[in-house]
């Protein structure tokens, strides 16, 4: 059964089909989160609004897809999908000196480090792409339902993930029961 | 019992990280819940500082999809001289100038961000005071004014220089549905001679030289289109240079030798289309360094033959250059200096959604366009390139 909420929304999209103005209220509402979704996995500004710009472009045009339900589940799959195509270009790009976040200008060293963006970045980018896929929708305050839903994957499959890469964290945090950890987890 | 356990401290994870971030801070007092991982959660969490958007992102970026969707259909549909290739100098297109389309772009940056808050304003809040809008909202009552001022024409926004065109068969062109396609924009330093090996990824390459003295040779037949227009086959195995203005054309899956056999650095253009897979890094030979690249995928691809176009295009501040037909992939670098020679790894030549390219900077810009066209096919002609007069 919708909520109010999901009603509302399905109805503002309806009327954007004809009318894309009425896209406004949506774009208003989730355009934050999306960004930082997308800066989280992008890790620099320029990137980050290139594909939010991709995602509600892409919203817009694939409007006459959403058939209710809730329209944040929605644009995020719309983002998840967008992300991974990024993912995947990155894989044919050369390393860089030049590319670092946005918030590092100075050569890779100590000041890099302690940054916190910076830091979560370089982290997260230790993870396989489908475990860190779980952990920014997780960062992005999502629950593992939610999650398991926008990914199409099982709950359980999603837990597995989640447990596998904060494992994975722990040992890059030096909590020094990575170890112990994963013997637990045997 | 071992699944079991299992199990549960999966779920007792999945339960902290769901509570994790409100009033309660989690359920230590779960006993399945692994410690080390709760705390690898929190970590993670501290280090979530996300920054705030640019105030000015937002509203642009709806102007822009306001803007996309009004000229929906109604952009023209430039003509293409694909026949006439060469070092010819093209004027601007009569009727392009920073007057369209969208004037925001064309104006100082706060100005142009004072404009598209307007704008979003006066569309969003408009909307919503006219429109159904939301249920509740407080904001129907108020009516913004919004005002877009005139922009200034400018008489010379780009300078467009044809540097090769060459058609690609359909036969050349990848199949399968994995399709990804990439520029780059890559300086050889002296003395560089390195192997690409293949390992994967069917498909034509294309290389062109900006600038110096590059030397390759081949496993297997290649074409080099001279500066002139002239097209050289040359056998496998056999060494051949290459200068400003010249082209390779080859295949992903040849093996090349290249090296830079001329006194100062080899600048060119790296062009490929291939079928690839999630392991393909690129097409990169060791010790290349590349500033600038473009890469597209997944990509949809008609039987029919391409035609792959290079360009050059300057642009004046605050300037654009019109986006292409319909269907048109797109591809832009930037060479890792400006128009006045001074080095920079960040261009501010953008390129929109729909391939328009938009200088955002108030300098001069130069940027290589790379433009793949897939045409009816004419003749079923082998890769050729096309003679300049």
């Amino acid at each position: 059964m919708r909520t109010t909420k999901e009603q509302d929304e399905a109805h503002q999209a309806h009327l954007a089909l004809e009318q894309p103005a009425a896209f406004a209220p949506l774009y208003l509402q989730y355009r934050p989160r999306v960004y930082r979704l997308c800066h989280r996995a992008a890790g620099n500004v320029p990137d980050a609004e290139d594909l939010t710009s991709q995602v509600f472009q892409k919203a817009l045009s694939r409007l006459n897809t959403f058939h209710g339900g809730s329209f944040e589940r929605w644009i995020v799959t719309i983002a998840v999908n967008t992300i991974r195509d990024f993912r995947r270009t990155q894989h044919w790009h050369a390393p860089l000196p030049e590319l670092r976040p946005d918030s590092a200008p100075g050569p890779e060293d100590e000041a890099v480090l302690s940054d916190n963006r910076a830091q979560l970045h370089a982290l997260l980018a230790t993870l396989p792409d489908d475990h860190r896929e779980v952990v920014e929708l997780r960062l992005s305050g999502y629950s593992g339902a939610e999650i398991a839903e926008m990914l199409g994957r099982s709950p359980e499959a999603v837990r597995k993930v989640q447990e596998r890469a904060m494992k994975q964290m722990a040992r890059r945090f030096g909590l020094g029961g990575g170890a112990e950890s994963e013997g637990r987890a045997q | 019992v071992s699944d079991e356990r299992d199990l549960h401290r999966r779920q007792a994870l999945d339960a902290f990280w769901d509570e994790f971030g409100g009033d309660d801070p989690g359920r230590p007092s779960d006993l399945d819940l692994d410690p080390i991982l709760a705390e690898a959660i929190r970590r993670l969490h501290d280090l979530d500082t996300q920054p705030a958007e640019d105030p000015a992102f937002g509203p642009r970026l709806w102007a822009d999809m306001m803007g996309g969707v009004a000229q929906a259909g109604t952009l023209p549909l430039r003509p293409r001289p694909l026949g006439t290739n060469g070092r010819t100098q093209l004027p601007p297109r009569p009727g392009v100038s920073a007057t369209q389309p969208a004037p925001w772009r064309h104006r100082s940056t706060v100005v142009a961000a004072i404009a598209a808050v307007l704008l979003l304003i006066g569309v969003g809040i408009g909307y919503l005071a006219f429109g159904p809008g939301w249920p509740g909202d407080e904001l129907r009552t108020t009516i913004p004014a919004a005002v877009a001022p005139a922009a200034t024409p400018s008489p010379a926004p780009y300078t467009e220089e044809s540097l090769l065109t060459i058609t690609l068969p359909a036969e050349a062109l990848p199949g399968g549905d994995a399709i990804g396609a990439g520029l780059i924009h890559v300086t050889i330093p002296v003395g560089n001679r390195s192997t690409w090996v293949p390992t994967c990824c069917p498909g034509p390459y294309v290389d062109y030289v900006i600038v110096g003295s590059y030397t390759v040779r081949a496993d297997a037949p290649i074409q080099v289109v001279r500066d002139d227009g002239s097209a050289e086959d040359i056998p496998a195995g056999t060494e051949v240079t290459l200068g400003a203005g010249d082209a390779l054309i080859s295949r992903n899956e040849v093996g090349i030798e290249g090296a830079n056999t001329g006194s100062g650095p080899v600048e060119l253009l790296g062009w490929l289309l291939v079928e690839t897979t999630s392991s393909f890094g690129g097409h990169y030979l060791p010790g290349w360094v590349s500033y600038s690249s473009d890469v597209q995928l997944p990509l949809l691809l008609s039987p029919s033959p391409a035609t792959l176009h290079v360009r050059r295009i300057e642009l004046t501040g605050e300037a654009s250059f019109p986006a292409p037909a319909d269907g048109t992939l797109v591809f832009v670098v930037s060479p890792p200096v400006n128009a006045a020679g001074t080095p920079t790894t960040v261009s501010r030549v953008v390129k929109r959604s729909d391939g328009e390219l938009v200088n955002v900077g108030k300098e001069t810009g130069v940027v290589y366009l790379v433009t793949l066209e897939q045409v009816a096919p004419p003749d079923g002609s082998p890769i050729s390139g096309t003679p300049t007069p």
